[in-house]
């Protein structure tokens, strides 16, 4: 869910003149044409089509979906203008808006459907899309296109989050020629349906996007039925702090993306704020069940009452971040269950007697408890400066100094991006902790996080990358399935309801710490900009300047 | 000149076998790695995928195959194709350089000019502005370029707003952060020059100048300076190394283009065959540096053409 | 006040009073110096190093230097009051008026630029220059007027492609270029070969001829003897002796000014000590372990060195070789000196080398008391390597400065295993005259003459048979060189040791020496004994040193004129 504007409306601090009359003024202008927005944005992809979320925020513009969705959680039609479900659940049909056409004059038609999936499903590593094979492939039997406005998908058994997969980000259509030409040519000059055309990358500069003029194709919840009002976006990457707030502070850009935590207060103050906090698997320590120590769920209890986590992440973030203690799912997911946020509290006495009762009695000369003379030490191996910011690794440390006073041995093991994805030290039985986060919409994450192993048939098991807890309880894996076929909504939501119960209450194997969240600030003449109710992509159709 | 090609060969191929060498022993499986970044997130590649991965880069193959391979085609100028980018190593590097070389080379020129002004005007005399200077020169040689920058940013484009914050490729995006790095390296040529100066200050000839009636600014200019350049000079190929890697920290604080960010990107990424030519580029940059140095050098103290 | 010269009629071109000047030390460093000058007069200022001569003559242009403090009771050029000139007028009058010849010639050009630039650098000061063109043939006809050969040549050349005397006069040229009425030299022939010396001195005498004022800075009596019509004397900043050059040398009234002509070396002073008595001498009476040479070599009575046919080249940065001792011979006996006369490049430094065994020649050999020595592999010589020793001119950069003169001394009394190292440290001290409280000072913290005696007492610790000394006086002033010609003299006589003394200064050579050899361009041109070679001349080029040796005129004063 979007929380537009919470710093105007919602009168946290005294909302100042200049903010105040300046979004006065955007509620009562009117759509203008014209005009060139200069965005500041944060990370630079290497490559203008990829599954990593900063280039979700990229894509959006140049890239559309077969659906969306609102977020109150409902489906609307995007390139797709209608759908039906069989009654057996298990063939999706889609009817195609007509007279579309990618930027390069190609029809948009069922067969760039197919051919955009079979692309993810590649077996070449350069052109599969992982993230849409995680969500879907496992379900889908075949694509059938019997006419060029029509897409049949015929899935093995039903699978309710089969429409939310659709609307997230990585299912954008690239055109079918770029297709064929390869990563080579989609990676500088991807062609898509959207209301953008990509012009020019500048690499390590900035990503000229320009209108898109015979654009036709808007989302169901997109107002301007046409080509954009603005004439681009000059997307630019400002990956300094201090250089991106100044771009906005200096009005050299209109609109920034993720504003200091320095300067968060400053911003609320003076800026309209647009936040969205993407659902999914927030932030969270994932604790490893396979060895010891986590293999006792005591422990991994006494872990969770050891810190005040609450208080760390608004010490770190100083408000710019929620909490998110509830570590099975996101806020902002509709499934989330409230209840679980402060259900490990901060109580040092408990998690004592937590650790009494799971035999780490002793104590050594450091004062870290010990159990048969072996310390309770637990490494936390974190991706430093990828999967954890500055600012998130200072709440590891609060975590660390806190758990320490109950007699764990926290170690901060940082490594490097290139080693984190290398797979170091995070082989099992290396670590006891891996804090992470996986972005989706809601719920449906359960089956890609949680997915047992696979036994491939000569016999060697392929671990479940995504599973770095190792908690592999087969009656919460069948609470998934079962979940993800049921699509009676009450019974479903209990359903995804009683698996974070089980994570949380019974097994701890997750603990909470803060969704990610998708914060812009907007200057005083720009307005009409919304965050996507999927992962806070920014939507530009609607945009446009005061004066 | 054949001797000073076959060096600057040497250069390159040594460069280019030591990361060859270097990425071999780095942690973790190659083709896995590739999936994990390409994806942007852990994947449990099945072995089809690193199979398909490892008979396309060839990895399979044995090292020594992969080295000759790899030492052939760069010997033809293929860099290969970025692992990331999906685009020729050679294109990148290409689109990239020229503002790393303009940025590099203007900070090479305004750390000299600053250095030389304070020389010639405030070595060998007695006074406060003089103190002031060497003090100048000490603290500014310590100061972290990245410091410099973030207050420079800070104050002069979002305080003061004289300059631009994005330090797009302009003329006068350029100008703070040449500065940047032109500051400790002026402090650093500064006090070697100003060493030098002192001590030419002294020598004979300067006094025998004097007595021919050239004044105070004359004889600095016209005599003391040239001979006190030289050693500083000498270190000038080694600054540019310096800045180049100084660079890279530089361009990202004012978000300009830049072989910086490519070589972050490119290094994160462990994007072996883009790692391989900025490491290249970098050796050219230093070798042609020293070149440049050389020709100064004989420019500046003819006694080397004789000789 | 009594001034100089003030009886002639022409009024004084420049006329001094009372000179003060400070460099904040406890003493003046000059001390009310006064004396004025006509023009077409040469006037000599003599002393020491530290006498104040040079600081008196960088005064004269303004160019005292740093944190000088000047103080003068009267300074007029041309009658006109320059006493409290600023930098700028001071700039009007140096080159165009009052030009400078400074000393250390051979490192006053500027290395990195042509020589025609730096004689041409006072007319374009003075806005002289004219046309490019007429700069050029201005500059030519300068250094062709100093007698630079193929002068167009080395106007477009470095310093450092030309010999010493080109350089030399390349700045006597630069310092002519506007004419000057006045022409100051500080120490203009110093470091020069004789006969280069004695072209310059003539092209200084045309100089003064043309009318032209002369001072001229040196601590060379002879070359001053030549020159000058009136002569200062200085010693710590004041002047002790003043008047016409012939009186001053003739009938010195100063003790000073005496001591100074006895301690010059010269074919007269043969065989007597330079030095008063009063200076540090021998001590031989604390040597009771030490033997006369003679004694160790018993028996033997053949030359304890012989050189025969030596060859030796080198390979020059132009791959070209050039050989540098040709088919050189000799013989020294026991207490016997040899002198080796000869201008750079003449070969006689490397002569020494290889008698020290740190050359190997090309060809012939070096025996050592009828043994073999130069073909010698280094291991073999190592043990005998004590027999020879050496000194240099420069002493200082053979010592490590960080060392006091004690372990300087204590490292070579360790290396021959004579007497007690302490002990005998102290007694080397008493034997050249150094006082043992110097013992913990460092090489800097002595003077030039103090550290020379440092350097012998160090060669001649290993208890030598002979000693090289490779122009061992040519840095000292001359009463410290006295001094030292004096221990060498005690050396030989009172302990055998046999020298070979190689030196530039024929004066001193002929002073010291039993025989000589005169090398030119790697040959021995001459040689024979000290007074047929040096007073019957029978080679042309031998005639040739010989005539230019500026000699103290004494015996014969000049008239005055």
């Amino acid at each position: 869910m979007a929380l537009a504007g919470c710093g105007g409306s919602d009168g946290s601090g005294g909302a100042s003149g200049p903010k105040a009359a300046a979004i006065a003024a955007k509620e009562a202008s009117q759509p203008r044409r014209g005009g060139t927005i200069e965005y500041g944005h944060y990370q630079e992809p290497p490559c203008l089509v990829t599954t990593w979320v900063q280039t979700g925020y990229l894509t959006r513009q140049y890239l559309e979906q077969l659906i969306t969705v609102d977020d109150k959680g409902k489906f609307l039609p995007w390139l797709a203008d209608a759908w039906e479900i069989s009654d057996d659940k298990k063939t999706y049909t889609f009817q195609l808006k007509r007279d579309v056409t990618f930027s390069n004059g190609e029809p948009f038609d069922s067969a760039a459907v197919k051919a955009n999936f079979d692309n993810w499903f590649s077996t070449d590593p350069t052109r599969r899309n992982g993230y849409v094979a995680f969500h879907v492939e496992d379900h889908i039997d075949r694509i059938e296109t019997p006419d060029d406005h029509t897409v049949v998908f015929r899935l093995k058994h039903p699978h309710h989050p089969f429409l939310s997969a659709l609307s997230q980000y990585a299912f954008g259509f690239l055109a079918p020629s770029v297709i064929k030409k390869g990563p080579e040519e989609w990676c500088v000059r991807p062609v898509g349906t959207g209301p953008f055309v990509v012009e020019k990358w500048n690499r390590g500069s900035n990503v000229v996007l320009k209108r898109n003029p015979s654009y036709s194709s808007p989302p169901g919840d997109v107002e301007n039925k046409g080509p954009a009002y603005v004439e681009g976006i000059n997307w630019k990457f400002l990956k300094d702090n201090t250089a991106r707030w100044g771009s906005l502070k200096s009005a050299e850009s209109d609109v920034i993306y993720d504003v200091p935590g320095v300067n968060w207060a400053e911003a609320n103050q003076r800026y309209e704020i647009l936040q969205h906090v993407t659902g999914g698997r927030p932030s969270q320590l994932a604790l490893a069940v396979d060895h010891e120590p986590f293999n006792d769920v005591r422990v991994r209890k006494a872990f969770q009452y050891a810190s005040d986590r609450r208080k760390a992440v608004e010490t770190v973030f100083q408000g710019a971040v929620p909490y998110n203690g509830n570590g099975a799912l996101s806020t902002s997911s509709p499934e989330h269950v409230e209840e679980l946020e402060d259900y490990y509290g901060h109580d040092p006495d408990k998690a004592n007697q937590l650790l009494d009762e799971a035999g780490w009695t002793e104590r050594n000369g450091d004062g870290t408890r010990t159990k048969r003379g072996k310390p309770l030490t637990v490494r936390i191996v974190y991706g430093a400066g990828s999967i954890i910011s500055g600012d998130g690794a200072q709440f590891l440390q609060v975590v660390q100094d806190q758990a320490n006073q109950v007699g764990f041995d926290v170690q901060l093991k940082p490594i490097t991006t290139a080693e984190f994805f290398a797979g170091k030290g995070r082989q099992p039985g290396e670590y006891e902790i891996q804090p992470g986060y996986w972005v989706a919409r809601s719920a449906e994450i359960f089956q890609v996080v949680w997915k047992p192993d696979a036994k491939v048939p000569d016999g060697t098991v392929i671990p479940n990358a995504n599973n770095p807890s190792r908690f592999q309880e087969p009656e919460v894996w069948k609470l998934v399935r079962q979940a993800d076929r049921t699509y009676d909504d009450a019974k479903r939501t209990a359903l995804y309801q009683e698996v974070q119960r089980a994570l949380v209450e019974k097994h701890a194997v997750t603990v909470g710490a803060y969704p990610l969240t998708v914060t812009l600030a907007l200057g005083d003449n720009l307005t009409g900009i919304r965050l996507n109710a999927s992962i806070g992509e920014p939507i530009f159709n609607d945009a446009y300047f005061v004066k | 000149m054949a001797r000073r090609l076959g060096g600057a060969v040497f250069v390159l191929w040594a460069t280019a076998t030591f990361t060859f060498v270097v990425q071999l022993f780095m942690p973790g499986d190659r083709a896995t790695m590739i999936i994990n970044t390409q994806a942007g997130n852990l994947q449990s590649p099945s072995a089809e995928q690193l199979a398909a991965l490892n008979a396309r880069y060839g990895f399979d193959d044995s090292y020594l195959a992969q080295y000759v391979r790899y030492i052939g085609d760069l010997a033809q100028g293929d860099l290969g194709i970025s692992y990331n980018q999906h685009q020729p190593v050679t294109e990148i590097i290409a689109a990239q350089i020229g503002p790393t070389i303009v940025l590099t080379l203007s900070a090479l020129v305004l750390a000299w000019l600053i250095s030389l002004v304070v020389t010639v005007l405030a070595t060998g005399r007695d006074n406060a502005w003089s103190r002031a200077a060497t003090g100048f020169q000490i603290v500014t040689a310590a100061l972290p370029p990245y410091w410099i920058g973030t207050i420079f940013l800070v104050v002069l484009s979002v305080q003061l707003g004289i300059f631009p914050v994005e330090g797009s490729n302009t003329l006068v995006g350029t100008i703070l952060p040449a500065f940047t790095l032109a500051i400790p390296l002026s402090g650093f040529l500064g006090q070697i020059t100003q060493d030098e100066f002192a001590r030419v200050l002294d020598q004979p000839f300067v006094t025998s100048s004097r007595t021919r009636g050239i004044g105070d600014l004359g004889v600095r200019l016209k005599h003391v300076l040239r001979h006190a350049v030289l050693p500083a000079v000498t270190l000038s190929g080694w600054a540019l190394g310096a800045l180049f890697s100084g660079a890279v920290l530089i361009e990202v604080v004012f978000s300009r283009q830049g072989i910086g960010g490519v070589l972050v990107q490119a290094t994160n990424g462990r994007d072996i065959p883009l790692v391989t030519g900025v490491m290249l580029a970098s050796a050219a940059m230093y070798i042609v540096a020293n070149l440049l140095v050389d020709i100064a050098y004989r420019f500046i103290d003819p006694r080397l053409k004789s000789a | 006040m009594s001034t100089l010269a003030v009886d002639r009629d022409e009024a004084p071109l420049i006329r001094l009073a009372g000179l003060r000047v400070s460099f904040g030390g406890p003493a003046d460093a000059v001390c009310d110096v006064s004396f004025a000058l006509q023009p077409g007069r040469a006037l000599a200022i003599v002393g020491e190093s530290g006498s104040g001569k040079s600081v008196t003559a960088r005064t004269l242009v303004g160019l005292t230097g740093g944190r000088a403090r000047v103080g003068v009771d009267r300074y007029e050029y041309r009658g006109r009051d320059v006493s409290a000139l600023h930098d700028r007028e001071w700039r009007r009058l140096r080159g165009k008026e009052i030009g400078f010849v400074t000393q250390d010639a051979l490192v006053s050009l500027d290395q990195l630029r042509p020589v025609g630039k730096e004689v041409g650098e006072g007319p374009r000061l003075h806005g002289e220059a004219g046309s490019r063109a007429q700069l050029r043939a201005r500059v030519v006809s300068l250094l062709r007027d100093v007698g630079v050969p193929e002068p167009e040549l080395k106007a477009r050349q470095l310093p450092h492609e030309l010999s010493g005397g080109q350089r030399q006069r390349a700045l006597i040229a630069a310092a002519l270029a506007l004419d000057p009425a006045l022409l100051i030299a500080d120490e203009p022939t110093t470091a020069l070969d004789v006969t280069i010396q004695a072209q310059v001195l003539e092209l200084l005498e045309a100089t003064r001829e043309r009318g032209k004022a002369l001072i001229i800075i040196s601590h060379d009596l002879a070359v001053v003897s030549r020159m000058a019509d009136d002569v200062l004397v200085m010693r710590y900043g004041e002047v002790v002796e003043r008047g016409p050059a012939d009186a001053v040398f003739g009938d010195p009234q100063h003790a000073y000014t005496r001591k100074l002509l006895d301690a010059v070396p010269s074919a007269h002073s043969r065989g007597a000590r330079l030095s008063p008595s009063s200076a540090p001498r021998l001590a031989t009476a604390s040597s009771d372990d030490r033997t006369h040479v003679a004694e160790r070599v018993g028996g033997f009575d053949g030359p304890l060195l012989r050189a025969t046919g030596l060859f030796k080249s080198f390979r020059g940065p132009d791959r070209v070789s050039r050989t540098v001792v040709q088919d050189v011979s000799f013989e020294l006996g026991v207490g016997e000196t040899l002198g080796i006369v000869g201008e750079s490049g003449s070969g006689k430094s490397t002569t020494a080398r290889l008698v020290l065994a740190l050359e190997r020649p090309d060809a012939g050999t070096v025996e050592l008391a009828g043994k073999p020595w130069s073909q010698l592999a280094e291991r073999e010589r190592r043990s005998r390597r004590q027999d020879v020793s050496v000194i240099y001119q420069d002493p200082l950069s053979s010592f490590d400065p960080r060392w006091p003169i004690e372990r300087i001394v204590r490292d070579s009394v360790d290396k021959s295993h004579i007497g007690d190292g302490r002990a005998r440290v102290g007694e080397l001290l008493d034997l050249v005259g150094l006082e043992r409280s110097l013992r913990h000072r460092r090489p800097l913290e002595l003077s030039g003459g103090q550290r020379q005696r440092v350097a012998i007492a160090r060669a001649i610790a290993v208890d030598p048979a002979v000693l090289v000394c490779d122009e061992p006086v040519s840095a000292l002033d001359v009463s410290i060189q006295a001094q030292v010609l004096d221990l060498l003299a005690d050396l030989r006589d009172e302990l055998g040791v046999s020298l070979l003394f190689i030196s530039h200064d024929l004066g001193v050579v002929h002073h010291l020496s039993d025989r000589v050899l005169v090398m030119k361009d790697g040959i021995v041109v001459e040689q024979g004994l000290a007074d047929d070679v040096f007073l019957r001349p029978q080679h042309p080029y031998t005639q040739h040193l010989v005539a230019a040796v500026p000699r103290l005129e004494v015996e014969a004063p000049r008239v005055a004129a």
